[in-house]
């Protein structure tokens, strides 16, 4: 039974609404970027599982489905209740709503910096502004580039906004940034809409900033996200980044994140990904100058028939760079988890010190891991070490626990906190961590229910 | 120069050619060639038909392209695929029979056939370019039940058990390189350890190219039926040549319940020269089926020689509690490359695999591990431990760790660990202070990297395994 969606290939149908794009107002070269993202669009092909970068994520489902871009509307009382929820930040914190990728104004406040300090707000009221269109022309849209993979094209060709932040030399912005995308079948209503968003971030030498991140979406969505986001670390400054992934059950999420560091500067991320039915995370660190550090951590609570693939590049090129890449995940019923994470060490890149964990825990016997943690090493007094585990939990401890007569659901569900929490260790601020335990805590309520 | 590299630049010893008549096919590789090798070997007719539906099948397939490895475009009508030393007669009876010539070439390799000079304990099947040319111990054998002879014999004298086992674990349609083996293969070793029988002695197989363009594709068979025990040991040498050879064998281990086959390769091809001309292209099929319940194989490699070493030695753990090995250690200088490892696929309930691979990358060495760890829905308690470690010698070598670990069962418990890094300062420090010679004191410290895997190896080719990594490490260190 054909439908009216169904006549035109999405492909087709993406290139359309990349042409009635109408950003009259964007600076001359992102409306470059734009076109030439749209050619890309033209030659790519959705990713099968014969890549090797895509051998375990199938994307065919949501390949043959036309999502289509929402138009600014204002909120049910059912949005706002979802918003509401999410908005653990204190009063202090400057917060950036976006609504099915628009800038929401009514839900926003944050400081506005003076511009000898940077500028912190929604990415299209920042290139209105000639000096920051200027300062962003080399960053945006190089981290990941329309060429990389289709959703990537989609991505430039499509975003409707994102925010920016860039703090000038040696400037500390003191409150976190909470950044929250909410994704909703927007007016009228869309059977599958696209919520697509692009974020810059650019701390200049010796500056420091804490940005946190939330992705949600109302319980009965079936939508798609696509964020890119790009970080530029100049030489010295300091970025905690957290990003948390919540989205309704049916809708899929793919995110493309690429951070280049500058000479000793450091930068620390954490992802928490419990939403989606299939979500994926690109994501390259380029330690582009001597003495940089990234710390990566990730999360994956997945359970019903959710599908989550992480893949990772940490790209050594200088050399005294160190990365330690750390990542979890717990999997009950039939879900599925993946994780890419290959540690590239360029020939010039000596001294580096390259660390990388991943272990996952199965709770069901349908559960499954596919894990490719791979070294690539072209220079030789480096130290690098990578390992991988997947288990269950163990009996003895289990026995140890029940023998000091704890039940054997609560033993299990103490031993899995135990498992998961110590990825969210190395948070510093308070609120923050306290959210992501509490997000940690009700996914494992879901993921532990019935055994 | 620096104790290291005094210790990576010693000459192929191996390199000579002997200078014997050959009965030689002309080069190409087409249905007739096929037919031809069939016919030089007197099969019968299923042989045949395997060779050709193989062919049939290779015709089909494209050359694989996501390796590590990097070679000219290898053109297969360019290659000779069969050539052996010419027979006088019916072919020896004995080894008094076999052509002093030949005897000379081995004996100069340190693999004497004659049994009075040979490792008390160890019978030896040596081919020469495509066929076997003797095999040691053959009474000793036969009395114990034991059947090791060419693979050709095997064709003529046990056809029922080649009908029955070959092809079993390595398919003809498998992979570009097996399907090419079986089309063309020419000779190899077959072994069969009956029910309950402990095999008496080590078994060996010497393997050596000798003629020029020519590629060696030799197949492998061992069945160590239900209860018996075998441990079996291959070494390869090829003269040095400046153009590259192709060498792509098959080896097929079938384990029957609660057997158990050793199988060791310590492999020397000419490696090419310093500047990375010549030597031989190792593409090598090896996989094993531990096909009964409580059956194990174990594979242990020692990869010094080819320009390029391409293989993956696996086991399909289909029996209950059975138990695959891997140990190898692999080793790539100046030009050589290697992309190698093992596949472990856990099938049966309870089955344990084991994997420790050392690479070692001295100055422009291309050195990859490719690993899977595949565990099915139905493999209950399966276990695998992985440890993968590369050291690093020189500033331009490359080592490659890419695992891939797939878990289909929640009561599996799969580890993996890997570490890339170089000889440190301190260690060495430690060791010259001692009053080691920096040369000793890195093949100390290479060999005590080594020792894991080298401990896996029958005694007499440990030391020289040992042996061996100092020779082709000479001169690259430091």
């Amino acid at each position: 039974m054909p439908s009216a969606s169904s006549l035109i290939s999405p492909k087709e149908h993406y290139l359309a609404r990349a042409q009635q794009q109408t950003d009259t107002d964007l600076p001359p070269w992102l409306h470059n970027q734009r076109k030439t993202a749209a050619l890309q669009l033209r030659s790519l092909d959705f990713p099968s599982p014969r890549e090797e970068a895509w051998k375990y994520t199938n994307v065919a489902t949501l390949s043959k489905i036309c999502y289509e871009l929402p138009s600014v509307a204002p909120l049910t009382q059912e949005q706002t209740a979802t918003f509401r929820a999410a908005c653990f930040d204190p009063q202090s914190w400057n917060r950036l709503v976006f609504i099915n990728g628009h800038f929401a104004p009514e839900f926003s406040r944050f400081e506005t910096l003076p511009a000898a300090d940077g500028f912190l707000g929604p990415l299209k009221q920042a290139l209105q502004n000639a000096d920051e269109s200027r300062r962003m022309e080399p960053y945006l849209g190089q981290g990941i580039t329309p060429d990389e993979h289709l959703f990537a094209a989609l991505g430039s060709a499509l975003w409707q906004d994102g925010f920016y932040l860039r703090l000038a030399p040696d400037k500390v912005l003191k409150n976190p940034v909470h950044v929250i995308h909410l994704g909703s079948t927007g007016s009228p209503v869309l059977p599958h809409p696209l919520w697509v968003s692009r974020h810059l971030i650019r701390l200049e030498r010796g500056s420091k900033a804490t940005v946190f991140e939330t992705y949600l979406s109302l319980p009965s969505e079936s939508g798609l996200t696509l964020a890119c986001s790009e970080v530029q670390l100049d030489a010295g400054a300091n970025l905690e980044h957290v990003k948390l992934q919540i989205e309704a059950p049916q809708t899929d999420h793919i995110s493309s994140a690429s951070a280049c560091l500058g000479r000793d500067s450091q930068y620390q991320l954490l992802t928490l990904s419990a939403g989606s039915h299939l979500a994926r995370q690109n994501l390259r660190v380029r330690l582009d100058a001597e003495g940089a550090n990234a710390q990566i951590r990730g999360l994956d609570l997945l359970h019903g028939q959710q599908h989550a693939d992480n893949h990772l590049l940490i790209d050594h090129a200088k050399p005294n760079g160190s990365s330690q890449q750390f990542f979890k995940g717990v999997l009950a019923d039939s879900a599925h988890l993946v994780f890419t994470g290959r540690i590239h060490v360029h020939p010039d890149a000596q001294k580096t010190n390259a660390y990388q964990l991943n272990k996952h825990l199965l709770l069901s016997e349908k559960a499954g891991v596919d894990s490719r943690p791979q070294l690539e090493i072209f220079a030789d007094d480096v130290r690098c070490t990578h390992g991988a585990a997947i288990g269950q939990l163990d009996d003895e401890m289990l026995f140890y626990l029940k023998s000091r007569g704890l039940p054997e659901n609560i033993a299990r569900k103490m031993l899995t906190l135990g498992f998961a929490h110590d990825v969210l260790e190395n948070i510093n601020d308070a609120n923050m961590k306290a959210r992501l335990e509490t997000v940690l805590s009700d996914q494992l309520q879901k993921l532990t229910h019935d055994r | 120069m620096k104790g290291t590299d005094v210790l990576l630049d010693q000459d192929y010893k191996y390199g000579f050619v002997t200078d014997i008549e050959t009965d030689t096919i002309p080069a190409g590789l087409n249905e007739d060639i096929v037919r031809l090798i069939s016919r030089k070997k007197n099969e019968p007719a299923f042989m045949l038909e395997w060779r050709l539906k193989a062919y049939q099948r290779w015709l089909t397939m494209t050359e694989p392209a996501w390796q590590r490895v990097h070679y000219p475009q290898i053109n297969f009508n360019d290659v000779v695929y069969y050539s052996a030393p010419k027979k006088k007669g019916d072919g020896p009876k004995s080894l008094d029979e076999v052509d002093p010539e030949l005897l000379r070439t081995y004996e100069k390799l340190g693999i004497p056939l004659q049994e009075q000079k040979m490792l008390a304990g160890v019978a030896v099947d040596a081919v020469f370019d495509s066929v076997s040319v003797a095999t040691t111990f053959k009474k000793k054998l036969e009395d114990a039940g034991v059947i090791f002879c060419s693979f050709s014999e095997a064709i003529q004298k046990h056809p029922d058990l080649i009908k029955k086992y070959m092809g079993s674990v390595v398919p003809h349609s498998d992979n570009f390189y097996a399907a090419l083996n079986a089309a063309v293969f020419s000779d190899g070793s077959f072994v069969y350890i009956p029910k309950g029988v402990r095999c008496p002695m080590e078994l060996s197989t010497y393997f050596r190219i000798n003629a020029a363009d020519t590629g060696q594709f030799e197949r492998t068979l061992i069945v160590a039926d239900e209860g018996s025990y075998v441990s079996y040991l291959e070494g390869c040498t090829a003269p040095k040549r400046d153009k590259n050879q192709l060498h792509a064998a098959v080896v097929e281990l079938v384990a029957l319940g609660n057997a158990e086959i050793r199988y060791a390769t310590v492999q020397n091809w000419y490696a090419g020269d310093k500047q990375g001309k010549g030597g031989i292209y190792n593409f090598v099929t090896k996989r094993g089926k531990c096909a009964g319940a409580h059956s194990k194989i174990s594979w242990t490699q020692v990869e010094t020689g080819s320009a390029i070493t391409w293989k993956y030695p696996g086991v399909i753990l289909q029996g209950d509690y059975s138990t695959g090995e891997f140990y190898s250690v692999a080793l790539t200088n100046n030009y050589q490359q290697a992309d190698t490892g093992t596949k472990m696929l856990h099938i049966g309930k309870h089955t344990k695999s084991t994997i420790v691979s050392k690479g070692i990358s001295a100055r422009f060495g291309e050195n990859t591990y490719r690993g899977l760890v595949k565990v099915s829905p139905k493999a209950e308690g399966a276990r695998n431990y992985t440890q993968c470690d590369s050291l690093l010698i020189g500033d331009r070598c490359i080592a490659n760790t890419f695992p891939y670990i797939e878990v289909d069962n929640h009561s599996a418990r799969v580890e993996h660990e890997a570490t890339t890094s170089k000889i440190s300062e301190e260690q060495l420090f430690y060791c010259q202070q001692r009053g080691l010679s920096a040369e000793n004191a890195v093949s100390m410290i290479i060999s005590g990297f080594c020792k894991e895997v080298f401990n896996k190896l029958p005694m007499e080719f440990a030391v020289e395994a040992n042996k061996l990594l100092g020779v082709s490490l000479e001169g690259s260190v430091g």
